[in-house]
């Protein structure tokens, strides 16, 4: 009989996401498009914007204030991600 | 004929006179209606290089065929002169109730000719148009006149479009409002009505527009409530244009005092000044959470309701709703631009201008450039009367605008605009802001380097409604993702298949331009809601536009007759100011933006290169058919759009 092997325990990491503009109402309205997303670590920019439903790129993202030109940047525990939508006309 | 009342009404002010033109259908098939339509009577009526404050210019309202009918987005009316600001065309749009209710009233068109010696309104009642004195409203405020002609009339349904105090004043940016909160802001029209002593236009009927399809358009109606909410369209209507200030400051794309930064200094400083702000405090209704049904106000028909109702105070001064509230524009001049991070006080000057009718991009930019020379000692307390003009000086700013408004003290000089008001001291000109004499609006080429090339070359001033702005052309954002779809679905059909990224200006980037600028162009002419029909609001789309234009008038209309309307009417504007006198000379960009780069934030260190903005004028003229000295269209463009009478008269 084969011994039953745990499978490792998948690590988490938590970080804080903010939605701007008209964004935010992509989250519930009590949110005021900001929430906390549990991603496995290593997780990237782009994967925090996935997780709520964005496309990875065309979206202008700051990590703790720094501006990110890249979206596959990893993204750490306790990170707070800004998210602005690029606007069109208005 | 469908869609169209068939009739034009000729008001000519010297002598008081009315007249009814009923052109034939042909006509109406060659000159559409809206800024088109406006644009053939300029050149038939106004003898070439008269001054724009002269009796002889012709200033037009028109509308076309969609107007009126039940669906979002279509009451929209261009007004069109020569343009005070400018010296070339001048041409703006607006929403509202306005526009349908002249069509209810009986007619696709208003031509103004001459100017009263006193003032003067018109009203037109169910197909009846009559001139009255004026005498009793001129110095009024909007709203004042509002009341004033409801109560007169014994009407509450009366629609009004009219110049306020600054347009008898002649402001140089004066705007004509309607509802005292939309305008037909830009181009200095109301400075044109109130050289003609004309202050308001009182629209009111009851005759239904005959559309060649109903079905269709309602089933185009009920497709649109359908797709309000997958679209992302709801969103829009909730917080409004005024929902892009965050996106511009994280692109660092927010002009910010007076252009020297795309970044308000710290993300809170444009937090607050946010739509989402806007929304949160100072919509009518957000003490009990009921924005959306008491602080948002929509035009004739339209599901969107993107208009701003806010009811609130500052310092005070009461925020009136019936002024509405700031679009992002005006969040941007008054507050970016000025350094101020006061969104009350940028909604109170939002309801000054509305009040005043100003055109708010104009007037807020033209106080970020005193600003600037101020804090430079350019200009000092001595000439703005003890006032200290620093940005983010909120008190300062609005004092500032007060006497902009009465034309007294240095709001007099201010009155005329940057411009203008930099040959008037002889001095500040490294700090203007100007294109063709008119102020940017607040959008940054640095960051959507296609729009600097519109800024430059658009024929009525830098635009930022001329052209879908970069990101849309955005590889990712044009693909979108399942479920989100991107903005191919609307710019394939355009014949636009070859996506860039905001920040490159090359050949492809100037066809994404001149496409969507005929699109743009086109909507202008059909008078609908670039929000609703443009090619990068997902309501509808151009292919949409063409259905109704087909739907309202029965014509046979494709997307590429969308698109060949969009092309006429801009080469038409193009020959209108060549014969006006102007060259490629004037298609250049503010010499502050060629010589300094930005500070801070993600467009640090940005700088347009002329050459750059050079190679792209060569491309967009040759894709445009123009010649490329002179920037002009050439015969053969001409003739290819129908106009080769524009090109005898041009002597070409
Ligand atoms: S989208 Fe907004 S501006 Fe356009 S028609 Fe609708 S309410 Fe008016």
């Amino acid at each position: 009989m084969r011994a039953w092997q745990a499978k490792p325990l998948q690590k988490l990491m938590q970080i804080t996401i903010r939605l701007y503009g008209s964004l935010r109402d992509i989250l519930p309205s009590e949110n005021k498009g900001q929430t906390r997303l549990d991603l496995p670590a290593g997780s990237t920019v782009g994967d925090a914007l996935k997780k709520v439903g964005l496309p990875d790129d065309g979206y202008y993202t700051a990590v703790n204030g720094e501006n990110i030109d890249q979206n596959s940047r990893p993204l750490e525990d306790g990170d707070y991600v800004l998210v602005f939508a690029p606007a069109a006309g208005g | 004929m469908f869609g169209y009342t068939g009739k034009i009404l000729h008001v000519n002010l010297t002598d008081h006179t009315l007249e009814i033109e009923e052109p034939p259908e042909s006509f109406y098939r060659d000159y559409i209606g809206g800024s088109l339509m406006g644009l053939y009577y300029l050149w038939k009526h106004s003898p070439a290089e008269i001054d724009a404050l002269d009796s002889r210019n012709t200033l037009t309202f028109a509308l076309a065929g969609p107007v009126g009918l039940p669906v979002s987005g279509q009451s929209r009316c261009t007004a069109t002169c020569k343009s005070p600001t400018t010296g070339g065309v001048a041409d703006s749009q607006a929403g509202g109730f306005w526009p349908a209710e002249l069509k209810f009233a009986g007619f696709d068109a208003i031509v103004i000719h001459g100017a009263s010696d006193t003032p003067v309104y018109l009203s037109i009642i169910d197909g009846e148009p009559k001139l009255h004195d004026a005498a009793h409203l001129w110095g009024k405020t909007t709203l004042d006149v509002d009341e004033t002609l409801k109560e007169e009339l014994n009407d509450k349904k009366i629609e009004i479009a009219q110049i306020g105090i600054s347009g008898e004043k002649l402001a140089n940016f004066a705007a004509v409002m309607n509802m005292s909160n939309r305008a037909w802001g830009r181009t200095g029209i109301g400075a044109v009505m109130g050289s003609k002593k004309l202050k308001a236009i009182v629209v009111r009927g009851s005759q239904k527009v005959e559309a060649a399809d109903k079905k269709a358009v309602l089933a185009l109606s009920k497709q649109g409530a359908k797709d309000l909410e997958p679209s992302g369209m709801a969103r829009f209507g909730k917080y409004g244009t005024a929902g892009s200030v965050m996106g511009q400051q994280g692109g660092g794309g927010l002009p910010s005092y007076n252009w020297s930064s795309g970044v308000m200094e710290t993300l809170e400083e444009a937090e607050a000044i946010s739509g989402e702000r806007l929304y949160d405090e100072i919509l009518a209704g957000a003490a009990e959470e009921k924005q959306d049904r008491k602080g948002r106000d929509t035009c004739y028909a339209c599901i969107v309701r993107c208009k701003r109702v806010v009811e609130n105070e500052w310092r005070e001064n009461p925020l009136i709703p019936e002024y509405g509230g700031p679009e992002y524009e005006t969040i941007a001049t008054f507050g970016s631009y000025c350094g101020v991070s006061d969104l009350h006080a940028v909604t109170y000057a939002n309801q000054l201008c509305n009040e005043y009718g100003v055109d708010t991009i104009s007037c807020g930019a033209t106080i970020s450039w005193a600003m600037e020379c101020y804090e430079n000692g350019v200009i000092t307390k001595e000439d703005t009367g003890g006032i200290e003009l620093n940005f983010g000086n909120a008190e300062a700013m609005i004092e500032m605008l007060k006497l902009t408004l009465n034309r007294e003290g240095f709001g007099d000089v201010l009155a005329e605009g940057s411009a203008k008001a930099a040959d008037r001291l002889g001095k500040g000109h490294e700090y203007l802001l100007t294109v063709k004499g008119q102020e940017l609006p607040a959008h940054m080429p640095h960051v959507k380097r296609s729009l600097g090339l519109i800024y430059a070359t658009n024929p009525f001033g830098a635009d930022h409604q001329s052209s879908d702005h970069d990101p849309v052309y955005h590889p990712k954002l044009y693909e979108g993702k399942p479920g989100r779809p991107g903005y191919k679905k609307f710019l394939e059909p355009l014949g636009l298949t070859r996506p860039q990224h905001p920040k490159v200006l090359n050949e492809e980037k100037v066809e994404f331009a001149l496409k969507t600028q005929y699109t743009f162009s086109a909507a202008d002419t059909i008078s609908v809601c670039q929000f609703v029909y443009g090619s990068s609001w997902q309501l509808y789309g151009p292919q949409d536009m063409a259905n109704l234009m087909e739907m309202a008038t029965g014509w046979d209309m494709s997307v590429d007759d969308i698109q060949e309307i969009g092309r006429k009417r801009l080469n038409l504007m193009r020959a209108y100011n060549a014969r006006e006198g102007l060259t490629r000379d004037d298609d250049t960009l503010p010499r502050k933006l060629l010589t300094k780069a930005l500070k801070g934030g993600r467009s640090d260190g940005i700088m347009i290169e002329e050459e750059e903005l050079e190679n792209a004028k060569n491309s967009y003229f040759e894709q445009a058919g123009w010649d490329q000295v002179t920037g002009n269209p050439t015969r053969a463009t001409l003739e290819a759009v129908d106009l080769g009478w524009v090109a005898d008269d041009l002597g070409l």
